[in-house]
């Protein structure tokens, strides 16, 4: 157990030395799986990884066979950028954080964890009290996390064949009782973790509802697809990718249409009444709601949850042109989008362009499904067109230039 | 000493804030925020800190502290502040300090 260096071992042993046995007994155990995954990710690293990549050649290739002279040499062009990414991504994804997390099960594999009201984020992820093949354990918080997060993964399973967060089926580790009275449940970048609430804004025990559990799961999604950044309007489309794969999820799982549906985030959660985000109505939800669903009020330094309203009032008009189930039409678009075309600095621009054109793939040019995302966008002031062969140059450029300044190129 | 506290994020995404000013408060309590400012080392931490490169639904902290004791005043004779702009995880001293504080706001 003590083969483990450096910082590690030395909070190990002043732990040893600074908490009662019992409870040190319960951080060595969870420390002890903690080394054993990073063990077996050390041996995936060597493992060849998948790239992905955001456009699919295939469009570029029509282009080259079928387009101008000067089409042509820009389609040839961007493929060029297209291979130079995806050698640079397979070199980011060797130090990326996403390959700390055991992977490659066939099935749904979750740990709960119990932080026992610790709120120490070194000691994550806390004492396993809760597996595959462990009984209920009585406490309400660790149950409900359990069971939320295997129908999360059922959900993304059955509707887009997705296995766990990565789609390599890596296990999906919470910890519950983070924290005495925390009002807030976080991903940090490696897994979930939920606060009791009894803050004094969110009832306690809620935050471990279906609703937030597929909000802070989807964070996971993201991060190893499009891993939008998390601010400015990538970040306001990080944030609404959580609550549209979280009432998605909240829709399937009650068998609800549509027009069966709430369209709230954080209902019945909050001390003072109302719901925490409105996708029907952004800004109200409750009354000191700031949330915006126009781009007209759009301003830079806006938090994610503050302009995730644009995308998400979007999302939801498009739905409702549309009827029938989300997460059969416009949620299969949304998915798409956000595996496999938007990116790091993606803008609302950008999702409503992508949307646009995966609607006429997946449903045809002018289908009833193409003309509810235009007009989901309309609503929210952005047009959505087919984007142009320089629009996708300079987004391609972004990527790559961010890729350097991160590899100190 | 006044405390501007201000919080955003987290799941929720509500934005609270706060000023703790410890004229108007009685001695214990005041000797509490001190000791809680002390324990932080709340003058020595850096005054920005970037987002994490991972992770959705922190928390995100602003905090002033401006002392108000004459003794602590720079050559100028400007009371001596110091502001944080700070994402979760905070460092584990700190987090005494933002307890008190997210309460108070709470209030």
């Amino acid at each position: 157990m003590f083969v483990t260096k450096g910082p590690f071992i030395r909070r190990t042993l002043n732990s040893y030395f600074t908490t009662p046995n019992s409870r040190m007994k319960k951080i060595m155990r969870a420390n002890f799986i903690d080394r054993n995954w990073r063990l077996h990710n050390v041996q995936r690293l060597h493992h060849n990884e998948a790239v992905c990549c955001f456009v699919p050649d295939y469009v570029f290739e029509q282009v080259i066979r079928d387009g101008s002279r000067e089409e042509r040499d820009k389609a040839i062009h961007i493929l060029k950028l297209s291979e130079r990414l995806r050698s640079q991504r397979h070199f980011v994804s060797a130090t990326d954080p996403k390959r700390f997390g055991i992977g490659g099960h066939t099935e749904r594999r979750r740990v709960v964890y119990d932080m026992h009201n610790i709120g120490d984020d070194n000691l994550l992820p806390g004492d396993p009290v809760r597996y595959e093949d462990s009984t209920d354990t009585g406490d309400s918080n660790i149950d409900k996390c359990f069971n939320h997060t295997g129908s999360v993964y059922d959900f993304y399973n059955q509707i887009f064949s997705r296995n766990s967060m990565d789609g390599e089926g890596m296990a999906m580790y919470s910890s519950v009782h983070f924290d005495e009275d925390l009002d807030n449940a976080f991903w940090n970048g490696r897994q979930m973790t939920y606060g009791n609430g009894g803050g004094g804004f969110i009832k306690p025990g809620t935050l471990t509802d279906l609703i937030v559990v597929a909000h802070e799961l989807t964070h996971g999604v993201t991060q190893y697809e499009s891993n939008l950044a998390y601010s400015g309007q990538p970040g306001g489309l990080n944030e609404s990718m959580s609550d549209v794969f979280a009432i998605m999820c909240d829709q399937w799982v009650n068998k609800q249409t549509v027009n069966d549906s709430h369209w709230l985030i954080g209902k019945d959660i909050m001390v003072r009444g109302g719901a925490l985000r409105s996708m029907k109505s952004p800004g109200g939800a409750h009354p000191g709601d700031r949330q915006v669903s126009h781009v007209r009020d759009y301003r830079e330094g806006m938090g994610p949850h503050q302009c995730s309203g644009i995308p998400n009032k979007a999302f939801y008009t498009a739905c409702m042109k549309v009827g029938g189930n989300s997460y059969e039409t416009i949620g299969k678009i949304w998915y798409i989008a956000l595996k496999d075309r938007l990116s790091r600095l993606s803008q609302f621009q950008d999702a409503a362009n992508h949307t646009y054109t995966i609607a006429a793939e997946l449903f045809g040019e002018d289908s009833n499904e193409q003309k509810a995302v235009a007009s989901g966008w309309s609503e929210v002031g952005v047009e959505a067109r087919k984007p142009t062969v320089e629009e996708i140059i300079v987004e391609r450029k972004k990527l790559l230039s961010k890729i350097d300044s991160r590899l100190g190129r | 000493m006044r405390i501007y506290y201000e919080q955003s994020g987290g799941f929720a995404g509500i934005d609270i804030s706060t000023t703790v000013n410890t004229d108007s408060l009685p001695a214990d309590e005041v000797n509490k925020i001190q000791d809680l400012v002390n324990k932080a080392n709340f003058f020595s931490l850096n005054s920005v800190s970037s987002q994490p490169e991972t992770g959705a639904d922190y928390f995100h902290y602003r905090i002033t502290v401006e002392m108000d004791d004459a003794n602590n005043n720079n050559k100028n004779g400007q009371k001596k502040t110091h502001a944080l702009e700070i994402y979760d995880p905070v460092p584990a001293q700190l987090k005494p300090l933002i307890k008190y504080l997210r309460t108070k706001a709470m209030e």
